[in-house]
C-alpha cells in the first residue's frame, strides 16, 4: 500500500479547520481535511448549506456565517474526506486515518486538530431514560432533519447554548414547557468586573435577545438543589427538589440536558499534548502557544478544543494556526507569517472579549456534586455515583487512578462522558482543586475501530514481524 | 533538605518495588520506596495480567512454581483478590509441525520434572476453546494458569506495604547514589535525601540508569509492548489463549472485552516518558487474532496501550547481589513476563537482603552474567 503525502493535515471541518484548509490551500500547501460528518459546518454549522434561506434565518445571525466559510471551502483545492476519522498519530507526524471502512496511512508534515467542543454531561437521576437528550442533540436533528420533539419538553440545566435553543425552538413554532435553570448563584463581583468586554462584544446584542426573549416568554424555574428525571421505562417527568423537603414535578415527553460545554481534547490528549486547567471555564485544554501550535511539535489546536472561544475566534485560530504551519514547511518566512498574522491575532482577540461575562455567568452547575447514589456517572460501564465516590474516599488520588480501579473512563467513549464528573466528585470529596485530578488519559483509537478494518491494514511491514523467532 | 534514616530504600514502586518493600516490612525492615512517576504508572499496571507458568524459560520454572503457590493464597498475602482467577493457559498449535515442537518441549520439561504442561489434540482443544478456528491441529495446556488485575494488584501489594509501614515518596526522581561508610545516600530531585545500609533497585526500564549511578552495567532495553481492547461481546472463551507461531496473547474478560497482546512493540518516546503505538503492528496482531478467532469478525477495538518496561537482552530477569556494591540488591529486567513472578520476586529479595541465602536458587538471574559486556 502507497502511503498518501500531504503538507498539512487538517482533523475537523468546523469554523477551524475550514478557516485553516481554506488559508492552507491558498496559499499552496497540499492539504488534507478528513470530518467524521457526511457534510462540512461541524457542529456549528451543521446542514447549513442543505438549509433554506428562512430556515437559515431561524437558526440566528451566528448560523449564516457558516455558509460563507462554506462557500469559500468548497472552492479550495483540499482533499476533503468526509466520515472519515482519525485512529492514531504516531511520531513525525504519520497519521491513520479511517475512511469508507479502510484503514490508510498518511505522512503529514504538520496536523492541524479541530475537533471543537462537546456537552458537559449532566448526570442527574434518570439522565440515561429514552426521552433525555442534549441540548446539542436536540440541535442536530433541527439543523439536520428540521426535528422538533412533539409533546411536552421540558429544559434542564445551564449554559448559553441553552438559551439559543430555546429561541430557536420558539422560532420554529415548538412549546417548551418550562425551563429548569440549574445555573448557581451569580458572582456580581465579578461579573460587573467582565461586563463591559460582554458589551463591546459581538455576543451582547444577539445573546442577550435570546436569552431575555426566552425568559420572558418561556416558564422558567430557578433550581438550586436537586433535580432528578423521573420514569421507569422512558422520562414521565422532571422534578425539583428544595432543601426544605418541598418538591415542584413537571410533566415531560422530552427532557434536554445542558450544562455547558468542553473542549474535546480527547485526540490531544491521545496524542500526549501538555494539558492546562481552565480556571474560568472548569475543563482541560492544550497548552497552546500564540500559533496555536501545542506541546508537541508541528501539532496544532484550533479551535474550540483549544478552549471554549465560539466560532469567530474558532475562524482566527484555524487561519493563525495555518499560518504558522506555512512557516514550518517553508511556505511563507517568518516575516510573511508575522505581517499576515498580525490582523488575525487582533480579531481572535476581539472575537474573545465577553467570554469571561458569559463563562462566569454560566458558570457550570457541576449536578454530579449533589447527585444521588444511584446516578450512573459512567453510562458506557454503567458505574454509578455511590460506586465512584466509595473508591474516591478510599484512595483520594488521580483520575488515572480511579480509571484503573473503577473502570469510569474505559468503555468506548474513553471518558467523555463521565471524566468531568469523575473530577468533580474527586475534587469535592478529597478537597482538592480539580487541577490537581490530572487531566483525564486517552488512547488511540479514540473512537472504535473494527478489529477487520485493523487486520486488513499494510503498510509494507514484513509478515514475519508477527512470527516468533524460536 | 531533610535526611531520613531507613533500612532498605526500594527504587521503583512498581510491582517488583512494592512486593520487594512488602516482603522487607514483613521482616520488620523499615523501608522507603521512591518512584519517579506513581506506582503502578508503567509496565505494572498495565500490562496484560497473565499469570502464566506455560512456554516459561527452564530457568524461570522454580520461581514460577513458587510465585504461583503465592497467588493461590494471594488474599493472605495482600487482603485482596487482585482480580485473580485460574481458567488455564492454551498454546495453540496451528500446523502438525508447531505441535511437534510443544511435544519436544513436553518431553524436555518431563525429563526436568517439570509436568504442568500438557498436550492436547484437535478435539480436546475445541472442548477447552470452543471459538478456535477449525485449522488449529491442537495446542499446549497448562490448567492452573490464570490470569490477575495488574493495576489492582500493584495497589494491593502498595497498600498492603504501607499498612506495615512502608514509606512511598512518588513522583520524585532519583538523580544521586553515594556511600558514606557502611551508609547509601540517595538524593532525590527535589533536594532531599534519604539514607540507609541497602538499596533495592526495582527500577525496571529505568533500572539500567540506577545501575549507573552506581557504577555498574546492565544491558536494560526500554520497550514497549502494546494491547488493544475491544467493547464487550457474549462470553465466548474462559483460558488465555496464545499461539505457538506467532506473538499473540489473547484473554476475554469477565465483563466481555477481549485484551489482544503478545508482546508486539511500540515506541518508547523518553522525553516524553510516554509509549507511542504503531498501527501497522498492532495491525499484524488483529489478523492473528481474527485468523485465530473468526468469532471476532465484528468486534470493535475500544482502546490501546503501550506501558514501558525492560527487557534484557537473553529475556530472563536481573536479580540478586550487586557485582560491584556491597549493600546493593537487583530486581528488574522481567522481560514481558514478569507479572506472574511478582509475589514471589519480593520474597527472594526480602530473603537475600536480610537473611543471604534465597528459598529458590537465582544464580541464572545474576547480573554477573553480564559483566564481560561491560568491559
Amino acid at each position: 500500500m502507497s502511503i498518501n503525502s500531504v503538507d498539512v493535515l487538517v482533523v475537523g471541518a468546523g469554523p477551524a479547520g475550514l478557516s485553516a484548509a481554506i488559508e492552507l490551500s491558498k496559499r499552496g500547501a497540499t492539504t488534507m481535511l478528513i470530518d467524521e460528518q457526511a457534510q462540512p459546518g461541524g457542529q456549528i454549522y451543521r446542514g447549513v448549506e442543505l438549509c433554506g434561506e428562512s430556515d437559515r434565518k431561524l437558526f440566528g445571525y451566528g448560523y449564516v456565517r457558516g455558509r460563507k466559510i462554506i462557500e469559500d471551502f468548497r472552492q479550495s483545492p483540499i482533499d476533503y474526506k468526509t466520515r472519515t476519522v482519525l485512529v492514531s498519530i504516531e511520531s513525525n507526524h504519520v497519521a491513520d486515518i479511517f475512511e469508507n471502512g479502510v484503514l490508510k496511512r498518511v505522512q503529514a508534515g504538520a496536523i492541524i486538530i479541530a475537533t471543537g467542543a462537546y456537552e458537559r454531561p449532566v448526570p442527574i437521576k434518570g439522565w440515561t431514560l429514552p426521552g433525555v437528550m442534549t441540548i446539542g442533540a436536540a440541535q442536530i436533528a433541527a439543523k439536520q432533519a428540521s426535528v422538533i420533539p412533539s409533546g411536552r419538553t421540558v429544559i434542564v440545566g445551564n449554559g448559553a447554548l441553552l438559551w439559543l435553543l430555546a429561541w430557536q425552538y420558539r422560532n420554529f413554532g415548538a412549546s417548551i414547557d418550562a425551563i429548569i435553570d440549574l445555573g448557581g448563584r451569580k458572582q456580581i463581583s465579578k461579573l460587573l468586573r467582565d461586563f463591559w468586554g460582554f458589551a463591546a462584544s459581538s455576543y451582547f446584542l444577539d445573546g442577550a435577545k435570546y436569552y431575555a426573549l426566552s425568559r420572558v416568554s418561556t416558564r422558567v424555574i430557578t433550581a438550586r438543589d436537586q433535580v432528578e428525571i423521573l420514569g421507569d421505562t422512558r422520562v414521565e417527568g422532571v422534578v425539583v427538589m428544595q432543601k426544605n423537603g418541598k418538591y415542584q414535578k413537571f410533566a415531560a415527553d422530552t427532557v434536554l440536558l445542558h450544562d455547558g460545554i468542553l473542549p474535546n481534547t480527547n485526540l490531544l490528549g491521545a496524542i500526549g499534548c501538555e494539558m492546562l486547567w481552565s480556571l474560568s471555564q472548569c475543563s482541560w485544554r492544550p497548552k497552546v502557544n500564540i500559533w496555536q501550535e501545542t506541546s508537541v511539535s508541528g501539532v496544532f489546536a484550533a479551535g474550540d478544543n483549544a478552549g471554549i472561544d465560539g466560532a469567530i475566534a474558532a475562524e482566527y485560530s484555524g487561519r493563525i494556526a495555518a499560518l504558522d504551519a506555512l512557516r514550518q514547511l517553508q511556505i511563507l518566512t517568518s516575516q510573511e507569517r508575522d505581517t499576515l498574522a498580525q490582523p488575525w491575532i487582533r480579531q481572535r482577540s476581539r472575537a474573545r472579549w465577553g467570554r469571561n461575562f458569559i463563562d462566569a455567568y454560566f458558570s457550570p452547575s457541576n449536578t454530579v456534586k449533589t447527585a444521588s447514589d444511584a446516578t450512573i456517572v459512567c453510562r458506557c460501564e454503567a458505574i454509578t455515583h455511590e460506586s465512584v465516590s466509595a473508591h474516591i474516599q478510599q484512595e483520594p488520588r488521580r483520575l488515572a487512578h480511579l480509571k484503573s480501579m473503577t473502570r469510569c473512563g474505559m468503555g468506548p467513549c474513553q471518558g467523555r462522558m463521565c471524566s468531568p464528573s469523575v473530577a468533580a466528585l474527586t475534587a469535592q470529596i478529597s478537597d482538592v482543586h480539580p487541577y490537581q485530578v490530572g487531566p483525564p488519559s486517552h488512547r488511540f483509537p479514540v473512537s472504535p475501530l473494527p478489529l477487520a478494518a485493523l487486520a486488513k491494514f499494510d503498510v509494507g511491514l514484513s509478515q514475519d514481524a508477527g512470527k516468533l523467532h524460536e | 533538605m531533610s535526611n531520613t534514616n531507613y533500612d532498605v530504600i526500594v527504587v521503583g514502586g512498581g510491582l517488583h518495588g512494592c512486593s520487594a518493600a512488602l516482603h522487607l516490612a514483613m521482616q520488620r525492615a523499615r523501608v522507603l520506596v521512591i518512584d519517579k512517576d506513581f506506582s503502578g504508572q508503567h509496565a505494572s499496571g498495565v500490562n496484560a495480567g497473565g499469570v502464566r507458568r506455560l512456554g516459561r524459560d527452564t530457568r524461570e520454572l522454580a520461581l514460577a512454581d513458587a510465585s504461583l503457590k503465592l497467588w493461590n493464597s494471594i488474599s493472605e498475602l495482600v487482603d485482596d483478590d487482585c482480580g485473580f482467577s485460574v481458567n488455564g493457559h492454551m498454546k495453540v498449535a496451528e500446523t502438525e509441525f508447531e505441535l511437534e515442537a510443544l511435544k519436544k518441549r513436553v518431553a524436555e520439561l518431563k525429563t526436568m520434572g517439570y509436568h504442568h504442561e500438557v498436550i492436547v489434540d484437535r478435539s480436546e482443544l475445541r472442548q477447552i476453546v470452543p471459538e478456535v478456528a477449525r485449522h488449529c491441529v491442537g495446542g499446549l495446556f497448562v490448567a492452573g494458569d490464570g490470569a490477575a488485575m495488574p493495576y489492582q494488584t500493584t495497589q494491593a501489594f502498595r497498600q498492603k506495604a504501607e499498612r506495615l509501614g512502608v514509606v512511598f515518596k512518588e513522583g520524585v526522581q532519583v538523580v544521586g547514589i553515594a556511600k558514606n561508610k557502611k551508609t547509601w545516600r540517595v538524593t532525590t530531585n527535589d533536594s532531599n535525601e534519604a539514607s540507609a545500609p541497602t538499596i533495592v533497585n526495582c527500577a525496571g526500564a529505568w533500572a539500567g540508569e540506577i545501575c549507573g549511578l552506581l557504577g555498574e552495567f546492565a544491558p536494560v532495553e526500554q520497550v514497549a509492548p502494546m494491547l488493544m481492547i475491544t467493547a464487550a461481546m457474549d462470553h465466548f472463551v474462559s483460558p488465555v489463549v496464545s499461539a505457538a507461531g506467532r506473538t499473540l496473547s489473547f484473554k476475554q474478560f469477565e465483563n466481555g472485552t477481549v485484551l489482544i497482546g503478545g508482546g508486539l512493540t511500540g515506541y518508547v518516546d523518553k522525553a516524553r516518558n510516554r509509549a507511542e503505538l504503531n498501527f501497522s503492528k498492532l495491525a499484524i496482531n488483529a489478523r492473528t487474532a481474527l485468523d485465530l478467532f473468526p468469532i471476532m469478525e465484528q468486534s470493535k477495538i475500544v482502546r490501546s496501550w503501550a506501558g514501558i518496561e525492560a527487557r534484557m537482552p537473553d529475556d530472563i530477569p536481573v536479580m540478586g547481589a550487586s557485582s560491584t556494591n556491597e549493600g546493593v540488591f537487583h530486581s528488574f529486567g522481567y522481560s514481558l513476563h514478569g507479572f506472574q513472578l511478582g509475589p514471589i520476586s519480593g520474597q527472594i529479595i526480602a530473603e537475600a537482603v536480610c537473611k543471604g541465602n534465597t528459598s529458590v536458587d537465582i544464580s541464572p538471574f545474576s547480573i554477573n552474567r553480564f559483566v564481560d559486556q561491560a568491559r
